[in-house]
């Protein structure tokens, strides 16, 4: 074993160390440890039970007003052996949640390098930018929807309109054009999250580092690469991680553009578990559904979160 | 944050997230309406100390009168009529009644966004109204749970006005021989096409159909408008379509005793085939797809379909904002099959929870409700939104309306989602879960096959089966 390997504590003993009693940690802020106490037990209290009872729901069959019947593990066999929504539910929930993701990310950077600049009327530009993120969902839901209109929406008047189209397409009634709109629409709503939080990350870039390589005679294309991206990365990943998760979960705005159709191939897991468990009465199969969604997520924070520690130990 | 105990913190805050997904039905308390102070009069007991000759002090109670708190009674009504006028006459028919009979009554009434959870609580915790004015779609969970009380007594009675009930509505609140809920009306249907398309082709009416459909190519002119408005996407009016026009050719979901499944029939392939070739040729519009209850309505309101089926409400909407449209409109029969003319209807009917501590009382509401005339002057009110769940109400002036008339037509063969048997537990659920309306999705937007579209919906309907043994 070599001399390093021996000189580091063991990560658990470290742990105990801090945390214990009488570790350097706990020392150091026990008070605030003690005042924090009562908003754990509140926090674990509002995390723990609605997981249990989740879970707990997940393995039964629960009609409304009829008595719970422990059926174990059949909803979940259900779910992976007969429901032919799942594959759509798996494959939409993914692309909707990585693409809409991409997109934000995309526009949203560009937003932010934008307004970072001196241009005129920046201010109301930025105010102006951030209605898709401030506007109720259901106003914007509702209004895409009428603008994906097959008959009489405004994209397809445009289109036909200008001798494009001959025909007008059913954005909301085909399979992969369906998923495109709502993807389109959810970007649109969600970009100016990104590009709000970027924009607070660029403005915490040091001015001298930009000024040093255009005098090395750096490219624009060069500070970013080089400057803007390494040190916006932190920002850049809590806000993936954010609206990753939210996205992932969305519900209004593909409930009310498409209820999950054409067929199932829009459903995300909100969606089909309020179908199942709203329209289908069944609560015990809709739990299940949601809980199959989690293992997904963990497998995308698992894949994101050490990045983030990297990030911590190099600061 | 350490490593060690962002894994933790992340999980637990990724759980919450995702739970937030199915949340248990927790009810939205909407105290819309109390319609009347509650007067509650404080027991009086009154001692009067009176002095008597010989020194004797007798203390006598002269006076001790413990008046009764007055009975309060709760209802629900877990919808609005078509207007704020009939709205504003049911709660004040209902009022009238408590008035005359001394109780008070607080009267709810919301949206089915805002009642349906409240109602999937009450059944929870058994906490129903003591009257629950509702979709028959909802009564048999509650009959499943034990709560709703026998009222064969009350629709016995009221069996004997006005023709007595249609034999689809009386179907559809009787289970095991007994009536738990007090039909109340239906939300039968209306064929409308469009008079002036027709005039321009030389066709008839559209009596079956093999007609409707000839039409719907014929006078297929898209993008100005569409040869048919069928609704086919996720919802209810999909559902009460299909079951329509399965029920035309002799099909059903389930067989009469409502214990077999009946959908894997050349029945079923013939009525999705007649569906699917009008949709290859175009004559539908393809967003019917992912619409809702409200999508046949602004269609053909804006003129791009020729032919819908609804209810009355699109005839009141043309009447109110577009009359040139509703004289372009013929009104009828929805077509027949070779088996009959059917529509697939929704009913209402009040339900009185067992546990009720006004049993008369509400029972007593209830009668007074149906009573013929106070009954007529709401359907009057309602102009064809709802329609009598009564066969026989042909003296009413309303039904001379040309608009009206085929409606109230339609209602002796307007049957209740699970015919021909009668509407059990599972054939409602059968109906809430769309089973039909998923079923034409996988053909039309999937590219299924009948024959896996309908193994599709019978493994959901036997699971259906399964779960409600």
């Amino acid at each position: 074993m070599s001399q390093t390997a021996l000189s580091k504590p063991k990560p658990l003993r470290n742990l105990w160390h801090r945390l214990s009693p009488g570790g350097r940690e706990f020392q150091r802020s026990s008070l605030g440890v003690v005042l924090a106490v009562p908003l754990l037990l509140v926090l674990f209290g509002l995390l723990a039970y609605p997981i249990f009872s989740a879970v707990l729901l997940s393995l039964q069959n629960k009609l409304p007003g009829q008595p719970e019947r422990f059926v174990g593990l059949a909803n979940y066999i259900e779910i992976f052996t007969k429901d032919s929504a799942l594959t759509d539910v798996i494959v939409n929930t993914i692309l909707y949640a990585v693409a809409s993701v991409v997109f934000k990310t995309i526009i949203g950077l560009v937003m932010a390098l934008v307004l970072n600049e001196a241009i005129p009327a920046r201010n109301f530009f930025r105010g102006w930018l951030l209605l898709p993120w401030i506007a109720p969902v259901l106003v914007t839901a509702l209004t895409w929807r009428w603008m994906f209109a097959e008959t009489g929406g405004i994209i397809n008047f445009v289109l036909m309109g200008s001798g494009l189209l001959h025909m007008p397409p059913a954005w909301l009634a085909s399979r992969w054009l369906a998923r495109l709109a709502l993807i389109i629409a959810n970007t649109w709503r969600g970009f100016p999250f990104f590009g709000v939080t970027l924009l607070a990350g660029l403005q915490s870039i040091p001015t001298e580092l930009y000024e040093a390589a255009e005098i090395d005679g750096a490219s624009i294309w060069q500070r970013i690469r080089n400057i803007t991206l390494p040190l916006l990365e932190p920002v850049l990943l809590i806000v993936i991680i954010l609206s990753t998760i939210w996205t992932f979960n969305d519900f209004t705005l593909v409930w009310i553009l498409t209820q999950g159709g054409p067929s199932q191939s829009t459903h995300l897991f909100a969606t089909y578990s309020f179908f199942q468990a709203f329209r289908a009465n069944r609560y015990g199969y809709a739990a299940a559904v949601s809980l199959v969604a989690t293992p997904l997520l963990l497998i995308f924070i698992a894949a994101l979160a050490p990045r983030m520690w990297k990030e911590e130990e190099v600061e | 944050m350490s490593r060690k105990l962002f894994v933790p913190f992340v999980v637990l805050m990724v759980a919450s997230l995702i739970l937030t997904a199915c949340p248990a039905p927790t009810p939205q308390v909407v105290e819309k309406v109390v319609t009347q102070e509650v007067v509650k009069e404080v027991p009086k007991e009154v001692v009067v100390t009176q002095e008597v000759p010989k020194e004797v002090v007798v203390t006598k109670e002269v006076e001790k009168e413990v008046v009764k708190e007055r009975p309060k009674l709760t209802m629900w009504v877990d919808h609005f009529f078509f207007s704020a006028a009939t709205d504003a006459m049911f709660k004040s028919q209902a009022l009238q009644y408590a008035q005359q009979n001394g109780f008070d009554l607080e009267y709810v009434q919301d949206s089915p966004d805002v009642m349906l959870p409240r109602e999937s609580a009450a059944l929870e915790s058994k906490t129903f109204p003591d009257i629950l004015y509702t979709d028959v779609a909802h009564i048999s969970p509650v009959v499943s749970a034990g709560q709703a009380l026998d009222v064969s007594d009350v629709v016995a009675e009221l069996n004997k006005n006005m023709g007595g009930f249609t034999p689809g509505m009386l179907a559809a609140v009787t289970l095991d021989g007994k009536q738990w809920a007090v039909p109340y009306a239906m939300a039968t249907e209306e064929f409308y096409v469009r008079q002036d398309i027709l005039d321009k082709l030389g066709v008839k009416y559209p009596d079956t159909w093999e007609d409707a459909f000839a039409l719907a190519l014929k006078a297929n002119n898209p993008p100005t408008i569409w040869g048919l408005g069928l609704q086919l996407g996720n919802n209810y009016d999909t559902e009460n379509q299909l079951n329509a026009m399965l029920w035309g050719y002799g099909g059903s979901v389930f067989s009469a005793d409502g214990k077999t499944i009946t959908l894997d029939s050349p029945v079923t392939r013939q009525v999705l085939d007649m569906i699917k070739k009008a949709w290859d040729a175009g004559a539908e519009p393809k967003d019917t797809l992912t619409g809702d209850e409200s999508w046949n309505n602004t269609q053909y309101q804006s003129g791009k379909v020729v032919m819908i089926q609804n209810t009355g409400s699109v005839a009141k909407w043309m009447a109110a904002n577009d009359p040139d449209l509703l004289k372009n409109t013929a009104l009828g029969a929805p077509p027949a099959g070779p088996k009959g003319r059917f529509v697939s209807a929704t009913g209402i009917a009040m339900l009185i929870p067992n546990y009720s501590k006004n049993l008369d009382l509400a029972k007593g509401l209830v009668k007074y409700l149906e009573s013929p005339d106070i009954y007529k002057a709401l359907l009057t009110e309602m102009q064809g939104f709802r329609m009598p769940a009564y066969v026989d109400t042909s003296d009413m002036k309303l039904w001379a309306d040309p608009f009206m008339k085929p409606l109230q037509a339609n209602v002796p063969f307007s049957f209740l989602p699970g015919y021909p048997g009668p509407a059990t537990p599972s054939a409602l659920q059968a109906y809430n879960q769309k089973v039909l309306a998923a079923m034409v999705g996988h053909v039309l937007a999937d590219n299924w096959s009948y024959d896996q579209a309908i193994a599709d919906a019978v493994t959901k309907l036997q699971t259906i089966l399964d779960q409600m043994k």
